[in-house]
């Protein structure tokens, strides 16, 4: 089960983490925000984004990182987006790739 | 016509919410309004992020603006209750929380009901509590709360001026907080989903628990509505799976298994419930279903299989008569497999927590608070 040790900003304003294997990897925050999980994103059903990427501000910021029970992290944005629920495993592979 | 918020609110008291029998201006859906030019821009402020009628509204409203003149219409939804928000949400901690001066909260739970889940719940804890630890438990169950029965509880929690309960103290020593305290038992709880979601995050939370070593969480059958909010509000120390030796009840409880595995929820072991029936006669055993069926279970998914408990007839009564068996029959076969399966659990949690020493457990970070590193 992979899990963060450590929760941290990066110079350039990318929230970064430190995980249970060892490795350290960091995204930027509009890519976190245009891959919101929530049903307000994604079509629950069959998967399809609903998010219109250009209705997300260019200079949208990180709010708050908050821990959901032992697998995932909510976060809230400042464009008043916060139903976002990003699972661990999930949130290594979208900031590996970042 | 003129393109003005008035007039545009009240043609938009045409689309009606067919549940709540009210008109989107009247439910406040509508925010954020904008006029620019012949540009109209607002938010609709859906109750849940997941409205099933939420593309219907748009088309409704895109329909009704434009019809008064407007070149463009957008329609952003937003959604009451999130994650962090000011307002509650199923993935939101209360401001002041007394779960945290708990040491381990530990989940029983099954895919199926009916294999036994609180009969095991009352027992570990109250092996847990004889063993000298400080033990509380958290009836989940909001439908069918067993706990009051189980224990013999007959008084009401305190309820403090700020809404905090104060949980009842039963047998044994053991905080004990269940629905049955607040409902009448021959009423029925009927509510929907969010309501008992409410009433679960209530006790996580505002449950005066005081210091605990142990909180075990009975769970109610499944994996809904109440298993999501209860992994996601309390940072479960590892989970116990009950299950039964027949088929039907295992399919069920990899269920529960996988459930685990998806919120990261470490297993402890199973518990095998009613694995065979010791006569009350010759004190022959019996196996009423297959044997087997619980080992098999362990085996594929690779957790340890920590108990088998009998059918006693004398000890299958004591869960109705308000006693567990561990303090009632200490020497039954059955107590002794409790007492077996309470240490198996404290030894597997102090595993877990070396195994996952440094891993963030609960955290709320303010993202210009964190600390700036290189990746």
């Amino acid at each position: 089960m992979i899990q963060p040790k450590k929760v941290f900003r990066t110079k350039d304003g990318k929230l970064g983490f430190e995980w249970n294997d060892g490795t350290r990897t960091a995204c930027d925050v509009r890519t976190l925000r245009l891959a919101c999980p929530c049903a307000l994103c994604v079509d629950e059903h069959t998967g399809e984004k609903l998010l219109d990427d250009s209705t997300v501000p260019l200079d949208v910021k990180l709010e708050h990182v908050q821990s959901i029970g032992r697998y995932a992290v909510g976060l809230s944005f400042n464009d008043g987006h916060r139903s976002g629920i990003y699972p661990y495993d999930k949130l290594k592979e979208l900031t590996k790739t970042a | 016509m003129q393109l003005n918020e008035q007039n545009i609110l009240s043609a938009l008291r045409a689309v009606q919410d067919p549940d709540l029998h009210k008109n989107i201006v009247e439910l406040n859906f509508v925010q954020n309004l904008k006029i620019e030019d012949t540009k109209v821009s607002f938010d609709l402020r859906l109750t849940t992020p997941a409205c099933p009628i939420r593309d219907r509204f748009k088309d409704q409203c895109i329909a009704i603006v434009k019809s008064l003149g407007a070149s463009e219409v957008n329609v952003t939804f937003t959604a009451q209750g999130r994650v962090g928000g000011e307002d509650n949400s199923a993935a939101k901690a209360p401001q002041q929380s007394y779960i945290g001066e708990v040491a381990h909260v530990v989940a029983v739970a099954s895919g199926k009901g009916g294999v036994g889940k609180s009969t095991v719940t009352a027992n570990l804890a109250m092996a847990l509590s004889l063993s000298g630890a400080r033990v509380g438990i958290l009836d989940a169950d909001i439908y069918g709360p067993s706990m009051g029965l189980m224990f013999g509880i007959d008084k009401a929690p305190q309820v403090f001026e700020d809404n905090t309960i104060a949980p009842v103290e039963a047998k044994g020593g053991i905080s004990i907080v269940s629905m049955c305290m607040f409902a009448d038992s021959d009423k029925a709880t009927i509510w929907r989903g969010p309501m008992v979601s409410q009433m679960i995050q209530h006790f996580i939370h505002h449950v005066r628990w005081g210091k605990l070593d142990y909180l075990l969480v009975d769970f109610p059958p499944g994996t809904g509505d109440i298993q999501l909010t209860l992994t996601q509000n309390c940072p479960m120390a590892g989970a116990v799976v009950v299950t039964t030796p027949q088929e039907v009840a295992l399919a069920d409880c990899r269920k529960g298994l996988a459930m685990f595995d998806n919120v990261g929820v470490p297993v402890i072991g199973v518990v095998e419930n009613m694995s065979y029936f010791i006569c009350d006669e010759c004190g022959k055993h019996h196996n009423i279903f297959p044997a087997g069926g619980g080992q098999k279970i362990a085996e594929k998914w690779g957790v340890p299989l920590i108990g088998k408990v009998p059918l006693e007839p004398a000890v299958a009564g004591c869960g109705d008569e308000g006693t567990p068996a561990v303090l009632r029959y200490p020497n039954s076969e059955s107590a002794k497999v409790f007492m077996d399966c309470a240490e198996t659990v404290v030894r597997t949690l102090a595993v877990f927590e070396t195994e996952g020493d440094g891993v963030l457990k609960n955290f709320n970070y303010d993202f210009e608070q964190l600390p700036v590193e290189d990746v």
